[in-house]
């Protein structure tokens, strides 16, 4: 009877590690342990470029400035597609852009000098940190991003 | 023996420190070169100028009379400084909205592209009063020279500079003499904490 039990007991176990903890991302990215590893990397890595790039505009936390720079908390413009928030750091941008319903209308300044693994490094961090999201992109994925990214 | 002397060393301290209190109350320096001529100091102050502001009115000393008011330069497109010193200066406008005494007046070193009503689009966006908030613009010469001459800040065009200029981050404290009584870095909020506590000693002393 013990031993039954037993056998039971184990097999749950098993059942239930197996399925363990698996980090969904918002496209229903599951990680693996080394890629849940790797996105750690990426998000303190992009911590220090978004303190030394982003944050005099847009804010440490993320709010930007009344409606002359655009909220990175929350904000729609990029929370699902994250091709736009790629193509933004690189190329900046001219024009009217429209987040959470307000119309914006300054031009942010271009990032030439970043890599693609810095790309990928800051997009982890701002997905985590403003976005609640665990979002992998590897420099691969950045290289063709950019290649795909509209003139403007 | 020693510890007799260090308790002597502290108490003197203290009562030094307490010594202290007895003084008037603190004042701004004047800063700039000042003159003595004859029996008569003359302080360092800020030259007549006559610029446009998002309004279309035009902004003079006279604008600021009876008024302290805190002078910056940026441009609109600035990449760099200038929504930290933006932001930064939200923190004055909110401080002192209520009060007529004071004031804002940012120029632009960038005066073609920065036009009035560029100016009062992004004032508008900011979020402040132009009767509060001057954001100014006129002859680049003018704009340029009453930086580096009247309030002894740096701007000027600069091809190697990200945007195109080199200019200082420095809010500069002009009292109702148009005398300046601080000049502080608009990049960092610590220093902008101490510009908005030494506006309060400055309109104390007018309130006396």
């Amino acid at each position: 009877m013990i031993k039954n039990f037993l056998f039971i007991g184990i097999a749950i176990c098993f059942i239930i590690s197996c399925n363990g903890t698996h980090q969904k991302g918002s496209d229903n990215q599951t990680l693996s342990g080394r890629e849940e590893i790797k996105l750690n990397q990426y998000e303190v890595a992009g911590e220090k470029l978004y303190q030394m790039n982003c944050v005099n505009c847009h804010k440490e936390d993320g709010q930007g400035l009344a409606r002359l720079i655009p909220p990175l908390a929350n904000a729609d413009y990029f929370a699902e597609d994250s091709s736009k928030l790629i193509c933004l750091m690189k190329f900046g941008l001219e024009g009217s852009i429209v987040v959470n319903g307000i119309e914006y209308n300054q031009p942010m300044p271009a990032n030439m000098n970043l890599t693609n693994l810095e790309l990928a490094e800051i997009s982890a961090y701002v997905y985590k940190t403003f976005q609640g999201q665990e979002k992998l992109i590897l420099p691969g994925t950045v290289g063709k991003i950019l290649s795909e990214c509209k003139e403007e | 023996m020693k510890v007799i002397q260090i308790m002597y060393l502290v108490l003197a301290v203290v009562v030094l420190n307490s010594c202290d209190k007895a003084k008037p109350e603190e004042k701004l320096p004047i800063l700039g070169r000042t003159e003595i001529k004859e029996t008569d100091t003359v302080h360092h102050t800020i030259g007549n100028f006559q610029f446009v502001n998002q309004d279309s009115t035009v902004v003079t000393p006279a604008t600021f009379e009876d008024k302290v008011y805190v002078a910056d330069f940026f441009f609109t497109s600035c990449p760099t400084i200038c929504p930290v010193m933006k932001s930064q200066m939200m923190r004055v406008y909110e401080e002192f909205e209520e009060n007529d005494e004071v004031a804002i007046l940012s120029h632009t070193i960038d005066p073609e592209y920065d036009t009035v009503a560029l100016l009062h689009d992004y004032a508008d966006r900011l979020g402040v009063k132009s009767s509060k908030w001057h954001f100014v613009t006129g002859e680049k010469d003018k704009i340029y020279d009453i930086g580096q001459t009247s309030y002894m800040v740096t701007a000027m065009e600069d091809e190697e500079e990200p945007g195109g200029f080199l200019h200082s981050g420095a809010f500069i404290l002009v009292d109702k003499e148009k005398r300046i009584r601080g000049i502080y870095d608009g990049t960092e909020e610590e220093s902008v904490t101490k510009l908005i506590k030494d506006m309060h000693i400055l309109l104390s002393e007018y309130n006396d």
